[in-house]
């Protein structure tokens, strides 16, 4: 099952995209842990656009659901600002000051998380919750596979 | 999100309901700093009807405990559901605040 949201990223939307999105994952067959993760990241990742790429001003958002038998997958492509997340240096954890954690959650919530370098405006983010648990050696295995 | 506020033997319980995130946090966080200004050294904030919380919500309890710490204050969490416990976990906040399972042991941590 595919499906596309097309949205403005405003602090509103946002928070009314996240319940469109918790009824999806509730009918994914994910468990509520790993619903709650995913829910978190694509929230994260949401705010850093509205927040850095858009600078605050609300614009427009491409995002694509994908439920397939073994994984969730979720695009995020904006127009912002170019941002590679994932070559973001972790924090220092416990942090000693507020902020700077929203890139970890994501990175930590999500099993795989991946940047299109090629993307040519703003940027697409590729984003993989699989359903069940795998040995973090998997993961990386199948990191080294994909581009 | 609502937080209902009462003050009662000089510490503070604060009950948070709803979301905290990037939309609701500068309301906690607003809250909080009215409280430091009267000089309350001792709060107590209850998450059992928090369902949610981001980045911007833990931002918003760093900063507060900071503060705290710099008036020799007590800032204790109270019955945070598995949820938002796990957030504040993934950011090893666990070890840095003081989350407990009820408003007792709270209250017998803030007066002791």
């Amino acid at each position: 099952m595919e499906k596309t949201f097309k949205l403005i990223a405003s602090s509103e939307n946002l928070t009314r995209f996240r319940s469109q999105l918790k009824i999806l994952l509730d009918q994914s067959g994910l468990i509520e842990k790993k619903s709650g993760e995913v829910l978190l990241a694509i929230q994260e990742v949401l705010t850093n656009i509205l927040k850095h790429g858009y600078r605050g001003k609300p614009s427009e958002v491409t995002i694509t659901y994908t439920d397939e038998p073994d994984q969730i997958t979720i695009t995020v492509q904006d127009s912002g600002k170019k941002f590679d997340m994932t070559q973001h240096a972790d924090p220092k954890l416990p942090p000693d000051k507020p902020g700077g954690l929203g890139i970890y959650l994501i990175k930590t919530s999500m099993d795989k998380v991946s940047y299109d370098k090629n993307c040519k405006n703003g940027n697409l983010l590729r984003l993989i919750k699989f359903k069940k648990e795998r040995k973090e050696n998997q993961i990386k295995d199948m990191k080294e596979v994909q581009p | 999100m609502k937080i209902n506020q009462k003050l009662k033997d000089e510490v503070e319980h604060l009950e948070i309901s709803g979301d905290l995130d990037f939309q609701t946090s500068p309301d906690l966080r607003e809250k909080l700093q009215e409280i430091l200004n009267r000089q309350v050294r001792k709060i107590i904030i209850n998450l059992k009807k928090v369902g949610y919380i981001d980045s911007s919500g833990l931002a918003t309890f760093v900063e507060a405990l900071q503060k705290m710490k710099r008036i020799n204050g007590r800032l204790i969490l109270t019955e945070a559901v598995p949820a938002v416990r796990s957030v504040f976990e993934i950011a090893k906040l666990d070890k840095v605040f003081t989350l407990v399972d009820s408003e007792n042991d709270a209250l017998q941590m803030v007066t002791q």
